[in-house]
């Protein structure tokens, strides 16, 4: 049986561009990171900000070019993408499925997410 | 598919407000374009704010500016603003029903599935009348 599969985001208003959440064995580690910034409370603001961002470009292209999305790296046919709203980050790669947010995350584990995040689709790309 | 979770991030203000920091932001990269504007500066003029702003829009994607000052610049690029209050149980039903219809087209399948003696391992479509059927050899 395979490690990893998708889910539709219930996090977001679906558009044209489709936006998944990835589980792996059934968890999904970005559901677990909406929990606990909902639960902290503070930076839910941002969160649900970062999400309209994502949402907005899986719309018709639009932010074309914004600061508020990065490329970071194409891993095989992937590229992977940051989404950015203040000190929160959130993690997806493009496939032929549309858009499969992996995790989320905070400015100061940058680094150490990004990195996390490669591994995660090298071994979801190595399933497929 | 819980609602839930959506609904919250609705709730949020700042779900909005980043609603408004696109908007202006495609507008002003719209009205560049079609008048072959190509620096910020050239733009700063045209909308009469500091290029530090239009940075700040442009790049950050941040507006921050009283109602007043963004309709002022909407007018600047040729727009006017339209402002819409929906009922909120109206608009989240509308969302929820586009949400769950695509939910129902590319989800067919439960996470449920059936072994048999001869250990195949079938999944569970979740339209009966689904032609659709899978069969994996564990």
């Amino acid at each position: 049986m395979k490690k990893y599969s998708i889910s539709l985001s219930d996090k977001i208003q679906q558009s044209s561009t489709k936006v998944f959440e990835l589980c792996k064995n059934d968890k999904n580690e970005f559901d677990n990171f909406f929990n606990i910034i909902e639960k902290e409370g503070t930076h839910f603001g941002y969160l649900s900000a970062a999400l309209r961002i994502l949402q907005d470009t899986s719309n018709n292209n639009n932010l074309r070019g914004s600061n508020k999305i990065r490329l970071l790296d194409t891993i095989g046919n992937c590229k992977l993408y940051e989404v950015k709203k203040d000190i929160l980050r959130i993690y997806f790669f493009k496939d032929e499925n549309g858009r499969i947010i992996v995790t989320g995350g905070k400015k100061n584990d940058q680094d150490k997410d990004i990195s996390r995040v490669k591994k995660i689709i090298k071994d979801y790309l190595n399933e497929q | 598919m819980s609602n839930k979770n959506l609904e919250k991030v609705l709730n949020q203000p700042m779900y909005w407000v980043e609603e408004i920091n696109g908007l202006i932001y495609n507008a002003l990269l719209n009205y560049k374009k079609e008048n072959k504007i190509k620096s910020n500066t050239e733009l700063a003029k045209v909308l009469g704010i500091s290029k530090s702003r239009v940075s700040q829009i442009i790049n950050d994607n941040e507006v921050n500016y009283s109602l007043e000052k963004l309709f002022e610049i909407c007018f600047k690029i040729n727009v006017f603003p339209k402002l819409i209050f929906q009922n909120k149980i109206d608009a989240f039903n509308t969302i929820l029903d586009n949400n769950s219809n695509l939910t129902f087209e590319l989800n067919q399948f439960s996470n449920e599935f059936e072994i048999d003696n001869n250990n195949k391992c079938k999944i569970i479509p979740l339209n009966p009348n689904s032609q659709l059927d899978l069969v994996l050899s564990q």
